[in-house]
């Protein structure tokens, strides 16, 4: 009997200990440590509409969805990781890239280092609290992003396209309802009604068309309902104010009907992306620094991730480089010269996505760890 | 000899007085007046790229192009006024829809009111100063309030201008373009030709088709590699700015970059199209702005209320204004923002009927419709008195509610009067 109660209260024990630990990855905000890469798996998710941005210092306010009446929902400050990354019409972008408006993903963490967050800085359980009629969940304190994503981007990654089941429409504008679902998953996710109006982009292949165009080929009808047969699309969601008290309705800026409409528009973001990293350089964080005599000395530097892949080519062994100090938010330490302050690296050798730099005069900045 | 002498100095005064006073007209800055469309023509021009904006508030930065070097010059702080138009693809826009780095044209004035200006408030001859660190002048005007702000096509088509392309050099996708902006019809005007940047992020529009670069070397259009002329092709263009390259020291330090060429009517046409029906849906639910021209109280809150509508919006928002049907006019701030909509604008927004609407045929200054609506309401609200700005539905435009951000709140002097604290000090 004693050891069946023994038995017991350990069995007790370890189906706890499963439950909690199955749990905490949910439920315990994570806070990132300065210079490390924090597991994605830990971030809190949320989206949002992106209302207000200051590209300059990698921050801005999304209105979170909620529980409640999405209108009512203050706009919610954000600030990007030093290596955060941005994805707009699935490639890399600058927050200045992503026109307000867009509802992103968002994947974000506590302030690595709270006294120096360049956002509010809330109460760890603050995702919790109930805000009024906004309702829960529009506020968190996890507002230090890893990954800042729009619709399409965030479908293309996780193998999902949206599923249009039927469109209804009267005058040009009307209401979608669609599923967003996995290419591969056998399950079904619960529908989504979504508005539409004539401002709607439709992108199919090289063209850029309106509703009527689709109205006018017959694809929809002028009027009324009609089933879309599942239709696998790409969609660009924003947020309009809803009429009938409808409080969480979101609105469809972009279809992409095909594939080569979407990898269209994801050349030309990636293009805007590398033209901008060129001329601002690469951010990476420092690794290890060995000095040598005269102020000569070999960093190590990780390349901070999500760029295009020819960026990442340029790094070659024996080319030489520049390399100048950043802050968290990449902000050039000297912007108005930052030919003259770097110091000229003689040799460059990649190490996967390490470059290790030997410079012929280190300048202050280069301590391990800062970017 | 003496009646001689008079003549000429007379005529001297004459001549001296008119040469001076059109330099001051065109000098001079000038202050509007709350409650009434300044001219255009009083307005100082400069252009720029747009670098931040604070839409709820009506506001942002430019980087005003001067003498000197583009990169360092310090963004600008504008307020648009309340009936400030913004345009962009040639179409009625928010300041929202334009995408950061946009060059866009302005035509400001110094604040109508300093004490209640959202951006700092300057000397009113600060346009004329050098900024020093090579910046020049011309970077920071006082007259940082704006009546139009408008991009590269809008400003083009409003001025019967295209770009003229001359010739195209390019290697590995990247190059330049040597054009010049010149009236559509006519001959061909003596203005020096402009080199801009492109590169293969630079978007192509023909007809409905979004192209690019590759699309035409492929069609042969434009050469793989090396020059090619153009013949002054015709086309409209959309300008950002890149850094060019250089070290500080030397390289182009004002060089603009072509983000967008229509190659067509049709192509700028669908764009506009795309903007229009988004600003439709934009003020159908934000309601249309207006001044206050006049108020005939009645008895027990009864009052008739003249407004004219601000301008520059597409004319199926006017038409929805219609004599006999029903209507709310809620009060606003100069930045537009409802007073208050915590359960709608609608919420609190004075009820009634359009009773008559009248339309100026001529002589509408920009910013103005030209129409006038009397508004007649059984229970006037504060916020509607003359010279006050309000927004106006009628009752064929939906009830909805807005965000946060765009209407106010147990109302403080801070939130219906924003200070200019939000901008950086460099």
């Amino acid at each position: 009997m004693k050891l069946n109660f023994a038995r017991w209260v350990s069995t007790l024990h370890l189906v706890l200990f499963i439950l909690v630990s199955n749990a905490r990855p949910e439920e315990q905000p994570f806070r990132p440590e300065t210079g490390k890469f924090p597991p994605l798996e830990k971030a809190h998710s949320y989206r949002g509409e992106l209302v207000f941005v200051d590209h300059a210092n990698r921050r801005g306010s999304i209105r979170i969805q909620g529980e409640g009446m999405y209108f009512r929902n203050k706009p919610h400050p954000f600030a990007m990781l030093p290596y955060g990354i941005i994805r707009y019409h699935n490639a890399p972008a600058q927050l200045r890239d992503i026109p307000l408006g867009t509802v992103l993903h968002v994947r974000a963490f506590l302030p690595p280092d709270p006294k120096l967050s360049a956002v509010p800085v809330l109460p760890i359980n603050n995702r919790n609290k109930t805000a009024g009629y906004s309702g829960k969940g529009i506020a968190p304190a996890e507002n230090h992003v890893i990954l800042l994503e729009d619709e399409a981007s965030h479908c293309l990654r996780e193998g999902k396209v949206w599923e249009l089941k039927e469109v209804n429409i009267k005058d040009g504008a009307g209401k979608i309802i669609a599923r967003r679902e996995s290419k591969n998953s056998g399950t079904k996710a619960e529908e989504e009604t979504m508005t539409f109006d004539a401002a709607t982009r439709i992108w199919r292949g090289l063209e850029k068309l309106q509703v009527a165009d689709l109205v006018h080929e017959g694809t929809w009808p002028e009027s009324g309902k009609k089933s879309l047969k599942d239709q696998a699309v790409l969609l660009g969601i924003t947020w309009r104010p809803t009429p009938d008290g409808v409080f969480t309705r979101f609105h469809v800026s972009d279809v992409w009907l095909d594939d080569v409409s979407i990898q269209r528009a994801a050349r030309n973001q990636t293009e805007t992306h590398k033209a901008f990293i060129r001329s601002r350089w690469m951010p990476a964080f420092v690794d290890a620094i060995e000095y040598g005599k005269f102020g000569t000395a070999t960093v190590t530097a990780t390349l901070f991730g999500g760029m295009d892949d020819s960026l990442y080519a340029d790094f070659k062994k024996d080319v030489s480089a520049m390399m100048n100090p950043v802050e968290n938010t990449l902000k050039h330490t000297h912007g108005a010269a930052p030919a003259i302050w770097p110091a000229e690296a003689q040799s460059l050798r990649s190490q996967g996505s390490k470059a290790m730099l030997r410079l012929a005069a280190a300048v202050s900045g280069f301590d391990s760890r800062p970017t | 000899m003496i009646r001689k002498y008079l003549v000429w100095l007379a005529f001297a005064f004459v001549f001296e007085t008119s040469v001076f006073a059109s330099v001051v007209e065109k000098s001079e800055p000038f202050r509007p007046e709350t409650g009434k469309f300044p001219p255009i023509e009083k307005a100082h021009a400069y252009r720029g790229e747009l670098i931040f904006v604070d839409h709820p508030n009506r506001r942002g930065s430019i980087r005003v192009e001067g003498t000197g070097k583009f990169y360092r010059n310090d963004p600008h702080p504008f307020a648009l006024l309340p009936y400030g138009m913004v345009r962009y693809h040639d179409a009625p826009a928010d300041l929202r829809d334009v995408p950061l780095g946009t060059v866009m044209h302005a035509h400001g004035f110094l604040p109508p009111d300093p004490k209640t200006s959202s951006v700092p408030v300057l000397p009113p001859n600060n346009k004329d100063k050098d900024a020093g660190h090579y910046r020049g002048t011309g970077i920071f005007p006082s007259e940082n309030h704006i009546l139009l702000l408008e991009d590269e096509p809008s400003h083009c088509r409003r001025n019967g201008l295209v770009w003229k392309l001359q010739e195209v050099k390019l290697n590995n996708l990247v190059g330049t373009i040597v054009a010049s902006r010149q009236p559509i019809d006519g001959e061909k005007t003596k203005v020096e030709p402009k080199t801009m940047t492109f590169d293969a992020a630079t978007r192509i529009w023909r007809g409905r088709e979004s192209i690019r670069i590759s699309d035409l070397i492929e069609e042969k259009a434009w050469p793989e590699n090396g020059k090619k002329d153009l013949s002054d092709q015709p086309v409209l263009l959309g300008i950002t700015w890149k850094p060019a390259p250089g070290d500080g020291l030397s390289g182009a330090f004002t060089s603009f970059h072509v983000s967008d060429i229509w190659l067509d009517d049709q192509s700028i046409e669908h764009a506009a199209y795309f903007l229009t029906q988004k600003n439709n849906s934009f003020i159908r639910t934000r309601w249309m702005p207006a001044y206050v021209n006049e108020v005939k109280y009645g008895k027990f809150g009864q009052a008739t209320a003249t407004l004219t509508l601000f301008g520059g919006m597409d004319q199926a928002l006017y038409d929805d204004f219609k004599k006999d049907i029903g209507g709310q006019i809620n009060g606003a701030e100069n930045t537009l923002k409802h007073t208050a909509s915590h359960y709608g604008p609608g919420h609190m927004a004075s009820g009634g009927k359009i009773v008559q609407v009248t339309k100026q045929e001529s002589n509408i200054p920009l910013g103005s419709s030209g129409i006038q609506v009397d508004f007649k309401t059984d229970q006037i609200i504060e916020a509607i008195r003359p010279g006050r700005v309000v927004r106006i539905r009628p009752d064929s435009w939906p009830k909805s509610q807005i965000p946060r951000e765009e209407y106010l709140f147990n109302n403080s002097p801070e939130n219906r009067f924003p200070t200019p604290d939000i901008f950086p000090k460099y």
